[in-house]
């Protein structure tokens, strides 16, 4: 299930995010945020570090025991990242449906400027949405049996 | 129906790459919300016009074409990437294929053609702009007035959003008697990444 989504500018400002299962407060949610952000900023750089093609190597997943990270950068600097619990599969058509999502109501939005935080209402609820919606389908395949 | 203005044979994009992204730019477009052609044309013409009258010095007016069209490109370029699945470009070169062939036609309908000066320049020529459709310009504005310089601004606007800082200008016209249209697109600088607290 997904636990939370996060939309990065690319100077590292957190511009949206949607936490699905709350955390127990054990640090501000800023550092938090910023936390995330560095360590996707410090793993592309890595992965630039340790590649053959340093061009072609792109992070997709960043397992742990506990938890998957999915991250989606795209060539104007935006990172759409969601955290999942380890039996989520991959969210690659997620993560672009979510950059579609944000194309329609965050970019083509008149009233909002490029590069602040996100206080577009109907993205918020298109997202929100799409990801509880998707949440639901995993659960419901464990109880199928 | 494309027409091609003419194909040339570049050092680096081979012509099955070209078809390959001429037939990536006919999707894209496919799947784009459409509005009425002459609707289109028709309000950029009263943009222009209301712009000259409003600000009467005609290299003012494209000034403030290309204002505009930076901030549109900078919206633009987002659509772009999402609805026709870019990748990430090898050179300037493949860039330039990519806004003429697939950038044009989602957005405009037409394809450009390339010609390439070296790595960091190209000229790309539009045969059948469809701005320029009823377009008429009278002769204290001929040679002045670029009047598809939103194009100028959409394209630097969108390029600047990848990290390319260009420099686009208008250096044939239609309406001016020449040929075609074209856009000369020069690379000044690659930007770099800058972040908010580096010093940590």
């Amino acid at each position: 299930m997904i636990y939370g989504f996060y939309l990065y500018s690319r100077t590292g400002l957190c511009l949206f995010h949607l936490e699905l299962v709350k955390y127990n407060g054990l640090s501000d949610q800023e550092e938090h945020k910023r936390f995330l952000f560095g360590l996707l900023r410090t793993f592309k750089n890595f992965s630039h570090f340790v590649s053959h093609e340093p061009q072609d190597n792109i992070v997709r997943v960043i397992s742990t025991t506990s938890f998957r990270l999915h991250v989606c950068m795209t060539a104007t600097g935006l990172r759409f990242a969601i955290l999942s619990s380890l039996e989520t599969p991959r969210l690659d058509q997620t993560l672009s449906y979510l950059y579609q999502l944000y194309v329609e109501y965050v970019a083509k939005n008149p009233l909002y400027t490029i590069g602040t935080v996100i206080h577009c209402d109907r993205y918020y609820k298109e997202v929100k949405r799409h990801l509880t919606g998707e949440v639901y389908n995993f659960n419901a395949s464990k109880y199928a049996k | 129906s494309q027409s091609f203005c003419a194909v040339y044979v570049m050092a680096s994009v081979s012509i099955q790459d070209q078809k390959r992204l001429s037939s990536k730019g006919d999707t894209a477009f496919a799947n784009m919300e459409k509005v009425n052609c002459e609707l289109f044309v028709m309000t950029y013409g009263a943009i222009v016009i209301q712009l000259v009258k409003d600000i009467g010095d005609v290299a003012k007016v494209n000034t403030r074409l290309e204002a505009m069209g930076y901030n549109i490109g900078m919206r633009l370029i987002d659509e772009f990437l999402s609805k026709a699945q870019i990748k990430r470009c090898k050179n300037f070169q493949e860039t330039a294929e990519l806004i003429a062939r697939v950038g044009l036609k989602m957005f405009l309908g037409v394809e450009g053609s390339i010609k390439s000066k070296d790595d960091t320049t190209f000229y790309m020529d539009l045969s059948n702009n469809p701005l320029n459709d009823f377009v008429e310009l009278p002769p204290q504005f001929k040679g002045k007035l670029n009047y598809c310089n939103l194009l100028c601004g959409v394209i630097r606007g969108s390029l600047e959003m990848v990290q390319l800082r260009v420099q686009c200008v208008y250096t044939k016209s239609v309406l001016n008697g020449d040929d075609c249209d074209q856009i000369k697109v020069s690379l000044e600088e690659v930007l770099e990444d800058v972040f908010a607290d580096d010093d940590d």
